[in-house]
C-alpha cells in the first residue's frame, strides 16, 4: 500500500511540474515565408515542377516568399492535422478531393470567397469543379486539378481472349472477364481494388450508383441496406469465386500489372497512363495497351457512373497574409502556371481559359478523359468530416463478404449500421 | 533486503549519499516524466471526454467510451488479432532465435560472419522490411507462389495479403524476421553464460544432449528467457510500422492489433477519446507484463 | 579450444544441426537475399511472371540512381546525427540512473524503478498527440532534441535495467575501498566503475541506436522542414508516392543505408555480443 501512495505521489508531484513548465502559454508564430503544404512537391518526378512552379512566384514577389514542405501522400492528412492542433502556421494547403470536408470542420481554413473573390473565381472556375469545394455553404477550397476516377483497358489482350470491343454492359462486361480468364487462367482480368479503403470505397460507390442503390441519401441517412447494393456485393462475391478479381488488390499492384498485361481492367484517375508509362508501356504501344472507357452500365440507354477525382488548394485562416495566399492560388491555377503543369504532369487544368486551351483539347487521352468525367458525380462520403472512419467500415464489410466470413446481405446490414452509427 | 550503502562516511561532499542517489536518477526521471507520465496522464483524462482530433473542445461523458468500446463485437476481435500476433512473433522468433543461438554457440567455423549477417535485419528501417516480405508474398510476382508453384505445391496464385489466416501468417513472419537477431543475441549471450564446468561434469556422468539442455542449459538460462520473452512481448504489443504497411490492419481487421487499432481511432476516425479508451484498456493488460517484469528483477535483488 | 555446447560426434546429432542451419539459414538469409537481387533488377526483371531465383538479369541501375539522389545522402547524415546522439544521451542517463538504483539506497527508489520501467507501456501514437503539442510550446519542434528526448526516454527501461544488473554485480567493496582513498563519488563512478561496465554501455549504446535508426511516427510528425528528415521518413516520401510506389529504388535505398551501420556493427560485434552476454547473464 505504501507503494502505491509513493508511485502516486511522485507522479502527481511531476505532473504539477510539467503542467507549470507548459502554464507558459505558446509561442509566438514567427515571421516567415508562406508555408505551402502538401505531398506532390516531394514526389518524384513532380519536385523539379514545383520547384518551377515556387521559383516563378518568387521571383516575382519577393516580398511574400513561399516555401513548400511535403510529406509522403499517405500522412499528409494527418500531418495537417496534428500541425494545425499544435497551432503551428500553414498558409495554403494541397488536399485530395475529400479532406476538405475533415480540414474544414476544423474551422481552420480561409473563406476562398473574401480571400481570392467571388467575382474572379466563378469568372475563371466551371461551377461544377467550383461547387466540390463547398463546404457548409462556404466556398473553402479550390479545384488544383480535376477529372474522374475511370476504367483503362487493354484493347489487345481483349482483342486476343476474342472480346472486339470494350464492353458497354455488365452482361457484356461478366462475358469478357470470363473469356479473358479462360485465353489466361493466371491472368486477374478486372484488378477491382480491394485494398485500401479510401479507393475501395470510391470504387465501389459508383458500382452501387451503376446497380442503381446509393450509400447515402439527400437528408445525409444511411440507405446503404438496398437490394441494389447486395445485389452489387453478390455479383462482386461471384466475380471473386471464378478469380475474375482478387483480394489484397491495391491500385498500386493493379498499375503495375496492369502494364505487364495480367489484369485487362481497373480503375484510375486521369494519370493511369502516365504512370503505364513509368510502368514499362512505352509510347508506341499506347493505343493498344492503354485506353479509357466509360464504366459499364446496367442496360443500353442509362448514364455511366463515375466518381469525381481531383486535388484541391485550401488558405488556412492563420496564414501570415491570407489575401497574399490567395494571390499565390491565382498564380498556380491560373492559365500559364496550370498548362505549364498540365504538359510537365498530365493533369488537367482547372480554369475555364487552361481547360479551353488547344494544348489539351488536343491531346486524346485528356479529351476522352474529360468526356468520363462529364459524368463525374461527388463521392457520397465526402460530406462527412469522418469520411476515413466510414470509408473503413464500408472496405471491412465489403472484404468479409469477399472473403466469405458474411454473407452479401449480412455484410451490407452491418456496414449500414455501423456507418449510421459512426454518422451519430 | 536493504543493504548499506556504499560510503557515506568521510565523504568530503555536503550530499548525503541518498540524495546523490536521488540526483544522478534526476535526468531519467525528468525526461520520463516529460515524455511519458505527462502524456499518459493527459490520455488517460482524454479517455473520459468525447474529444475529436480536429477540434480543442471537449465534454466530459465519464466511462461512456469503454461502454462503447467494449460493445463493439469487432472489439474483441482486436483482442484476438493481438494475442495471435504477440503470442505468434513471441513464439516464433523465440524458438528460431534461441535455435540459430545454440547453433552459432557451437563455435564452428564462419560463425561469427554469420551472427554479424544477422544482425543485418535488425537495422533495416520496419517499414522497408513490410515492403520486403510483401514483395515476397505478391500474388503474381512473389517468390513465395513462384516456388510453391514449381514445387507443384498449389497450381495456383495464393493472394497471402487477402486471406485472413495467410495475412496472419505475413506480418507475424515479418516481425519475427526483423526481431529475430535481437533474441538470437540476447540468447547467445545467455548461452555463453553456461557453466562449461557444470557441462563437462554431466558429460563425464554419461548424459546426452537432451539432458544437458534439459538439465543444465534451460534451468541456467532462465532469467535470460524470462526477459527475453518480456521484452519481446511488449515490443510486440507496442509494433505497428510492418502490420500497418502491409494489412493496415486487414483483410476485414484480420490482422488489427492494438496499435493498430488505437492509430485507426485516432487518426482515422478522429476519436481521441476512444482511442485513449482503448490506449488505457491495452495500458492495464500490458502492466500485467509489466509487473511480472519487475517480479522477475525483483527476485535478483 | 572448448568442448562443444552439443555433443555433435554422432551422426544424427550431426544430420539435426545441419538442417537446423538450412532451415533456419533459410528463414534469416533468404530475404536478404531476395532484397539485394531485386534491388539489382531492373523493373522489367521484377514485374514478370517468371521469376527466377537465380541472381540473372542483374544490374546497378537502381543503386546509382540511389547514391546520386542528394536527398538520400543527406537522410542518411541526418538518421546519423540523431541515432549518435540518442545513442550517447540513453547510455549516460541509462548508466547514472541504472547505479543510481543499484548502489543507492533512498526513499522513493522502488517507486522511480517502476515508473521507469512504465516507459514503454503506453501506446506511443497517443502519447505523441500531447508530446507534439508540448514540444512546440517548447520551442523545440523541428529540432533534434525533440527526437532525441523522445527516444531517449522509451528506451530507458530497457536500458537502465541492462546496466542495473552490471552494476549490481560490481563488488560494494570495490568502491569503498575507492572512497577510503578519498575519491569523490563522481570520479569513483567515471573512474573505475564505468570503465568495468564499457560491454554494458555498448549494448544500451546499440540499443539506443537502432530504436531512433528506425523510427517512423516521431520523425515524421516532430520533424517539419524536409531537409532535416531522418531515414524512415525519408524514405517513404521518396519513393512511396500518390501514385506509385519504387520498390526497386526503395530496396537498393534500404541496403545503401544500412551499409554504414552494417559495418559498425560487425567492427563492434564483439564487445556488444559479450555486453548482451553479460548483461544476460545477470538477468
Amino acid at each position: 500500500m505504501q507503494r502505491v501512495t509513493q508511485v502516486l505521489m511522485v507522479m502527481v508531484l511531476c505532473t504539477v511540474f510539467v503542467a507549470g513548465v507548459f502554464a507558459g502559454g505558446a509561442r509566438e508564430t514567427a515571421p516567415g515565408p508562406m508555408v505551402w503544404v502538401g505531398w506532390s512537391g516531394s514526389e518524384g518526378a513532380s519536385v523539379p515542377v514545383f520547384e518551377e512552379k515556387i521559383n516563378r512566384w518568387n521571383t516575382r514577389n519577393p516580398g511574400d516568399q513561399v516555401e513548400w514542405v511535403g510529406w509522403p501522400w499517405s500522412d499528409t492528412l494527418q500531418q495537417i492535422i496534428i500541425r494545425s492542433q499544435g497551432g503551428e502556421r500553414m498558409d495554403i494547403a494541397q488536399l485530395q478531393l475529400g479532406w476538405a470536408e475533415t480540414v474544414g470542420s476544423m474551422g481552420i481554413l480561409a473563406d476562398l470567397d473574401e480571400v481570392i473573390g467571388r467575382d474572379w473565381l466563378e469568372a475563371n472556375i466551371p461551377r461544377a469543379a467550383l461547387d466540390a469545394g463547398v463546404i457548409n455553404g462556404r466556398q473553402l477550397a479550390v479545384p488544383y486539378t480535376s477529372a474522374s476516377i475511370g476504367m483503362i483497358y487493354n484493347p489487345s489482350l481483349l482483342a486476343a481472349a476474342g472480346v472486339d470491343s470494350p464492353p458497354e454492359t455488365l452482361a457484356e462486361f461478366e462475358a469478357a472477364l470470363v473469356a479473358l480468364k479462360a485465353y489466361d487462367p493466371d491472368m486477374i482480368p478486372y484488378g477491382m481494388t480491394t485494398a485500401d479503403a479510401g479507393s475501395v470505397a470510391q470504387d465501389l460507390n459508383a458500382w452501387f450508383w451503376t446497380f442503381g442503390g446509393r450509400i447515402i441519401d439527400e437528408n445525409g441517412r444511411v440507405v446503404l441496406d438496398s437490394p441494389e447494393n447486395v445485389a452489387a456485393v453478390r455479383w462482386f462475391k461471384s466475380l471473386e469465386e471464378r478469380g475474375l478479381i482478387t483480394l489484397d488488390m491495391s491500385r498500386f499492384d493493379a498499375r503495375v500489372l496492369f502494364a505487364d498485361e495480367q489484369i485487362a481492367f481497373y480503375d484510375d484517375a486521369i494519370l493511369g497512363r502516365a504512370i503505364g508509362f513509368g510502368n514499362g508501356i512505352p509510347e508506341a504501344e499506347w493505343d493498344s495497351h492503354i485506353m479509357p472507357m466509360m464504366r459499364p452500365i446496367q442496360e443500353r440507354g442509362q448514364a455511366p457512373q463515375s466518381v469525381l477525382w481531383g486535388h484541391q488548394l485550401v488558405v488556412f485562416q492563420n496564414a501570415r497574409n491570407p489575401q497574399m495566399a490567395g494571390e499565390f492560388i491565382k498564380h498556380i491555377i491560373g492559365e500559364e502556371t496550370g498548362l505549364y503543369y498540365f504538359q510537365q504532369t498530365g493533369l488537367p487544368p482547372v480554369t475555364n481559359e487552361a481547360i479551353g486551351s488547344s494544348v489539351v483539347a488536343e491531346d486524346p487521352w485528356t479529351s476522352r478523359w474529360l468526356d468520363i468525367s462529364s459524368y463525374g458525380r461527388s463521392h457520397e462520403l465526402l460530406q462527412f468530416e469522418n469520411i476515413r472512419e466510414l470509408q473503413n467500415i464500408l472496405t471491412e464489410e465489403f472484404q468479409a463478404a469477399l472473403i466469405g466470413s458474411k454473407s452479401a446481405e449480412r455484410s451490407i446490414r452491418d456496414a449500414a449500421a455501423r456507418m449510421q452509427d459512426a454518422i451519430e | 533486503m536493504p543493504k548499506n550503502a556504499p560510503g557515506g562516511r568521510g565523504d568530503s561532499s555536503a550530499l548525503s549519499d541518498a540524495h546523490f542517489g536521488l540526483i544522478l536518477a534526476l535526468p531519467a526521471v525528468l525526461v520520463f516524466t516529460l515524455i511519458v507520465l505527462y502524456p499518459f496522464l493527459n490520455s488517460l483524462a482524454m479517455s473520459l471526454f468525447s474529444r475529436s482530433l480536429l477540434r480543442p473542445a471537449q465534454e466530459f461523458i465519464g466511462l461512456r467510451n469503454f461502454q462503447r468500446i467494449l460493445r463493439d463485437p469487432n472489439f474483441f476481435g482486436v483482442l484476438r488479432s493481438t494475442a495471435i500476433f504477440v503470442a505468434a512473433t513471441t513464439g516464433l522468433s523465440f524458438i528460431v532465435g534461441f535455435s540459430w543461438a545454440l547453433l552459432l554457440n557451437q563455435g564452428y567455423r564462419g560463425s561469427e560472419v554469420i551472427r554479424g549477417i544477422t544482425l543485418f535485419a535488425w537495422i533495416i528501417p520496419g517499414t522497408a522490411i513490410a515492403f520486403l516480405w510483401m514483395w515476397m508474398m505478391h500474388g503474381q510476382y512473389g517468390v513465395f507462389n513462384a516456388v510453391l508453384r514449381s514445387l507443384g505445391v498449389t497450381d495456383q496464385n495464393i493472394t497471402w495479403l487477402g486471406s485472413p489466416a495467410f495475412a496472419m501468417m505475413a506480418v507475424v513472419l515479418a516481425r519475427s524476421w526483423q526481431v529475430t537477431p535481437w533474441y538470437m543475441m540476447l540468447l547467445l549471450g545467455g548461452l555463453q553464460g553456461v557453466s562449461h564446468d557444470q557441462v563437462e561434469a554431466a558429460r563425464i556422468d554419461g548424459a546426452g544432449n537432451v539432458r544437458v539442455l534439459f538439465n543444465i542449459v534451460f534451468p541456467g538460462m532462465r532469467k535470460v528467457v524470462a526477459l527475453t520473452v518480456l521484452i519481446g512481448v511488449i515490443g510486440s504489443l507496442q509494433h505497428f510500422d510492418i502490420i500497418w504497411v502491409m494489412t493496415q490492419g486487414g483483410p476485414a481487421r484480420a490482422t488489427a492489433t492494438f496499435a493498430v487499432e488505437v492509430y485507426r481511432r485516432a487518426f482515422q476516425d478522429y476519436d481521441l477519446g476512444r482511442a485513449a479508451a482503448v490506449g488505457v484498456i491495452w495500458a492495464a493488460i500490458l502492466s500485467v507484463f509489466v509487473v511480472l517484469n519487475l517480479r522477475v528483477r525483483a527476485e535478483q535483488e | 579450444m572448448q568442448s562443444r555446447l552439443i555433443d555433435d560426434s554422432s551422426i544424427p546429432v550431426k544430420v539435426i544441426l545441419l538442417s537446423g542451419f538450412l532451415v533456419i539459414g533459410l528463414f534469416v538469409f533468404f530475404p536478404m537475399y531476395w532484397l539485394l537481387i531485386s534491388a539489382l533488377r531492373p523493373a522489367s526483371m521484377l514485374f514478370t511472371r517468371d521469376v527466377s531465383l537465380l541472381p540473372r538479369g542483374l544490374t546497378l541501375d537502381n543503386f546509382r540512381t540511389v547514391v546520386s539522389d542528394p536527398r538520400i545522402g543527406r537522410y542518411l547524415r541526418n538518421s546519423l546525427v540523431v541515432s549518435v546522439t540518442t545513442s550517447a544521451v540513453t547510455t549516460v542517463i541509462c548508466a547514472y540512473a541504472g547505479y543510481s538504483f543499484s548502489k543507492y539506497r533512498y526513499r522513493g527508489r522502488k517507486s522511480l524503478m517502476f515508473l521507469v520501467m512504465t516507459s514503454q507501456m503506453f501506446p506511443f501514437a497517443v502519447l505523441l498527440l500531447t508530446i507534439y503539442t508540448m514540444m512546440r510550446s517548447l520551442g523545440l519542434l523541428d529540432r533534434y532534441i525533440a527526437l532525441v528526448l523522445s527516444f531517449v526516454t522509451f528506451t530507458l527501461p530497457v536500458g537502465t535495467w541492462t546496466l542495473k544488473s552490471f552494476f549490481d554485480h560490481i563488488p560494494d567493496s570495490l568502491i569503498e575501498s575507492a572512497k577510503i582513498d578519498g575519491a569523490p563519488r563522481l570520479m569513483i563512478l567515471h573512474r573505475i566503475i564505468l570503465p568495468l561496465t564499457i560491454p554494458g554501455m555498448m549494448t544500451v549504446a546499440v540499443y539506443g541506436f537502432v530504436w531512433s535508426w528506425n523510427d517512423l511516427l516521431y520523425s515524421l510528425t516532430l520533424i517539419t522542414s524536409p531537409d532535416k528528415r531522418t531515414l524512415a521518413a525519408g524514405l517513404l516520401m521518396t519513393y512511396m508516392g500518390e501514385f506509385q510506389q519504387n520498390w526497386g529504388n526503395m530496396m537498393a535505398a534500404s541496403i545503401w543505408v544500412s551499409l554504414p551501420v552494417m559495418v559498425g556493427f560487425i567492427l563492434l560485434q564483439r564487445t556488444f555480443v559479450r555486453g548482451l552476454t553479460a548483461g544476460a547473464e545477470k538477468g
